[in-house]
C-alpha cells in the first residue's frame, strides 16, 4: 500500500496540474469552420488532428491549455470561439478578434469598489460565475484558409511554437494566445478617441496607466485628458508594480552606436535594427572599422543606384570589408541582400545609411543565414562616417541602460499620434526588444510566450501560478496607485 | 496510464480546493463545449452597452461587440505586417516606416 502511495504521489509531481479550467464552447455550426470534416492538412504530424476542424480546434485547445496552466481561477473561464468570415481583401484583412463578453463591478469580494472588472477576472475575484455564460470571445477569420490574402495560403495549425510554418502560412497559434489575453483583460475598455469608458464605470485598467507629462493616472483624468494621453507617447505608462519589476528581466537596452574617429568627436546614436540578422547582446556587438562599400556600378532606377549601395556582389573593395563593419547606402535592392553580400565579404555587421532625410531606416525581411548584425543610421550620419579617412572610423553597437520601450523605469503603453482604434493604449509599446505578446504587432515568431502579460495580468489582480525570474524593484514600481 | 495521470492531476487540484477539467484530448484544464449560433450573426456588428443591477449590487455590463481588439494582417511591400487594432498607413512607429524592398 504505501508503494503506493509513493507511486501516486511521484505521478502527482510529475502531471503539470491546471488550476483553471478552461472551456471553449464551439459555436460554429455542423460542418463548418472548427467542425470541418475536410481531410487534415499535412502539418497534421504536429497537430494530431485528422479533420480540418479538429486542426483548427487543437489549435484553440492548446491555447487554451497555456492559459489554463498559468491562471488561477475557482470558476471556469468560457471562451465563445469560432471560425467565421471576417472582412478580408487581397490587401488587407483581420486574421481575428476577441475581448470579454461582460464586465462587472460592486461584486462581493471586489478589491476595488466602482470599478470595472473585465468578467473573467470578476468571476473568479467573486468565486462564482456572475454572469452565467461564456466571458470571452474569440472570432477567427476563416477566409485566411480560402487564400483571401495575397502572399498567405492559409493559416498553419502547427503546435511546435519552435516551427511558426512556411513563410505562405500564418501561424493561429499566437494570435488565439493574444486574443485569450485581451479577453482576460489584457485591454483599456476605453475608447482612445474620445476617452469615454464603454460602460458607466472607471475600469481597472485605468488604475494603472498613467501619464507621465499629465502627472496623472487615467482614472483621475476627464474624458478629454484621457484622449489626449492615448496619443502622448513616449509619456503613458503602466504602473503596476509586477510588470515593471519584472522589465529587467525581459526587455534588452536601447540600442545604440559608439563612433569614434569622425568629424566632432566621439558620437553615440540611435540606431534601428533589423527585423533579420544577428542580435545586439547587453555585453555590446563587435567593435570594428567602418568601411564604406563600393560595389562598382550604380544601377539605373528611380532613384538610381549608387556605388555604395551593396547591391552588386562582389563589391570591388570586398577585400577591406573582413572583420570590418560595412556601410551601404539605402535603395537598388533589398535589406536582405546587402545583408548577404556584405556578410559574404567577411563583414562583422552591416550599416545601412537612409536614404532620405529623417530617421533611420528600419528594416523588414527574413533571411535565416544572415547572422551578422544589421542596423540602420540616418542619412546625415551615413554621411558624417563617409567623409572620415578610409580605416580611421570605428564603430560598435552597444546597449544603453535605458531598457527598450520604457521611459523613467515605467512599461511603456502603445500611444502613437494617430489614434489606432483597437490598438492605441491596450499594448505594450511596439518598440520592446525582445517582442512581447502583446505588442500591437502579434509576430509570427512569438510561439507560445506569455511573458510579461502573465506579470500584467496579476497586476490587475489575477493569481497567476507561473513563478517569473526573481523581481527587482525600480522607481515606477513604487508609484502610488490611485 | 495517461488517462490516469490526467485523472490524478484533477484529484490533486480538488485537494486544493480547485475545482479542475478533465483534460480533454490530451489538453490538460481544457473541455470543449458544442453550441452552435446562428450562422448569419454578422461577427463585426457593435450594439449598444447594457447593464444590469443584480439585488446585491453587483452589476454586470455586456459589451456587445464593443471592446473587441480585432488582429489585422496588411500585406505591403510584399510582406505581411499585422497589427492588433486597425491598419493602415499609421499601423504603428516601426512598421510605417519599414520596407523590406527599399
Amino acid at each position: 500500500m504505501a508503494r503506493f502511495y509513493l507511486l501516486l504521489a511521484a505521478m502527482l509531481v510529475a502531471t503539470p496540474v491546471p488550476a483553471a479550467e478552461m472551456v471553449i464552447v464551439n459555436t460554429n455550426a455542423g460542418g463548418a469552420g472548427l467542425n470541418d470534416p475536410s481531410p487534415a492538412r499535412p502539418e497534421a504530424g504536429v497537430n494530431g488532428g485528422t479533420t480540418l476542424g479538429a486542426q483548427r480546434l487543437r489549435v484553440l485547445q492548446r491555447a487554451a491549455e497555456i492559459w489554463a496552466a498559468a491562471l488561477d481561477s475557482p470558476v471556469p473561464i468560457r471562451i465563445e470561439a469560432r471560425m467565421v468570415e471576417l472582412p478580408c481583401s487581397p490587401a488587407s484583412n483581420i486574421l481575428g478578434q476577441g475581448g470579454p463578453l461582460y464586465m462587472a463591478w460592486n461584486f462581493s469580494n471586489a478589491p476595488r469598489r466602482d470599478t470595472a472588472y473585465p468578467i473573467a477576472l470578476a468571476n473568479a475575484l467573486a468565486r462564482r460565475d456572475l454572469d452565467n455564460g461564456a466571458d470571452i470571445r474569440i472570432d477567427l477569420n476563416i477566409s485566411v484558409d480560402n487564400g483571401c490574402m495575397d502572399g498567405t495560403v492559409g493559416w498553419w495549425y502547427g503546435l511546435d511554437p519552435a516551427d511558426p510554418g512556411p513563410a505562405d502560412r500564418y501561424p493561429l497559434l499566437p494570435v488565439v494566445l493574444h486574443e485569450i489575453a485581451h479577453g482576460l483583460g489584457f485591454l483599456s475598455s476605453v475608447n482612445p478617441g474620445t476617452g469615454e469608458y464603454y460602460v458607466s464605470m472607471p475600469t481597472l485598467w485605468s488604475n494603472y496607466l498613467y501619464d507621465q507629462q499629465a502627472g496623472k493616472h487615467w482614472r483621475n483624468m476627464t474624458a478629454a485628458e484621457r484622449a489626449a494621453s492615448a496619443r502622448n507617447d513616449p509619456y503613458l505608462v503602466w504602473t503596476g508594480d509586477n510588470v515593471n519589476r519584472q522589465l529587467s528581466n525581459w526587455l534588452l537596452g536601447i540600442l545604440r552606436l559608439d563612433i569614434e574617429g569622425v568629424r566632432g568627436g566621439e558620437r553615440r546614436l540611435s540606431v534601428a535594427t533589423a527585423e533579420f540578422g544577428g542580435s545586439i547582446p547587453s555585453s555590446g556587438g563587435p567593435a570594428a572599422a567602418v568601411v564604406t562599400v563600393n560595389d562598382g556600378i550604380a544601377a539605373a532606377g528611380d532613384p538610381p543606384g549608387t556605388f555604395t549601395d551593396g547591391c552588386e556582389y562582389p563589391f570591388l573593395n570586398g577585400n577591406r570589408l573582413q572583420g570590418r563593419i560595412a556601410l551601404v547606402d539605402r535603395g537598388s535592392c533589398t535589406f536582405v541582400e546587402k545583408a548577404r553580400n556584405a556578410q559574404e565579404q567577411g563583414a562583422v555587421a552591416l550599416l545601412v545609411a537612409n536614404n532620405v532625410e529623417g530617421t533611420p531606416p528600419t528594416m523588414g525581411g527574413v533571411a535565416s543565414d544572415i547572422t551578422i548584425p544589421v542596423l540602420g543610421i540616418t542619412r546625415e550620419e551615413g554621411a558624417r562616417l563617409k567623409r572620415s579617412p578610409a580605416g580611421v572610423a570605428s564603430a560598435q553597437p552597444s546597449r544603453d541602460e535605458t531598457l527598450s520601450g520604457t521611459r523613467a523605469g515605467c512599461m511603456r503603453m502603445y500611444a502613437p499620434a494617430s489614434i489606432s482604434s483597437g490598438s492605441s493604449v491596450t499594448h505594450f509599446h511596439s518598440e520592446a526588444t525582445p517582442s512581447l505578446l502583446m505588442e500591437p504587432g502579434v509576430s509570427p515568431g512569438l510561439g507560445d510566450q506569455l511573458d510579461m502579460t502573465l506579470d500584467l495580468l496579476r497586476d490587475l489582480g489575477w493569481v497567476i501560478r507561473a513563478g517569473g525570474p526573481p523581481a527587482t524593484a525600480n522607481d515606477c514600481a513604487q508609484r502610488p496607485l490611485p | 496510464m495517461r488517462m490516469v495521470g490526467l485523472a490524478l492531476s484533477g484529484a490533486l487540484a480538488l485537494v486544493a480546493g480547485n475545482p479542475v477539467a478533465v483534460a480533454d484530448e490530451g489538453f490538460a484544464g481544457v473541455r470543449v463545449e458544442y453550441a452552435p449560433k446562428r450562422s448569419d450573426a454578422d461577427p463585426m456588428a457593435v450594439g449598444a452597452v447594457t447593464e444590469k443591477r443584480m439585488p446585491d449590487g453587483t452589476v454586470v455590463a455586456a459589451l456587445n461587440g464593443n471592446a473587441m481588439a480585432p488582429i489585422q494582417a496588411l500585406v505591403r511591400d510584399g510582406r505581411l505586417l499585422t497589427s492588433c487594432g486597425e491598419v493602415a498607413d499609421r499601423f504603428d512607429f516601426r512598421a510605417r516606416r519599414r520596407s523590406e524592398e527599399q
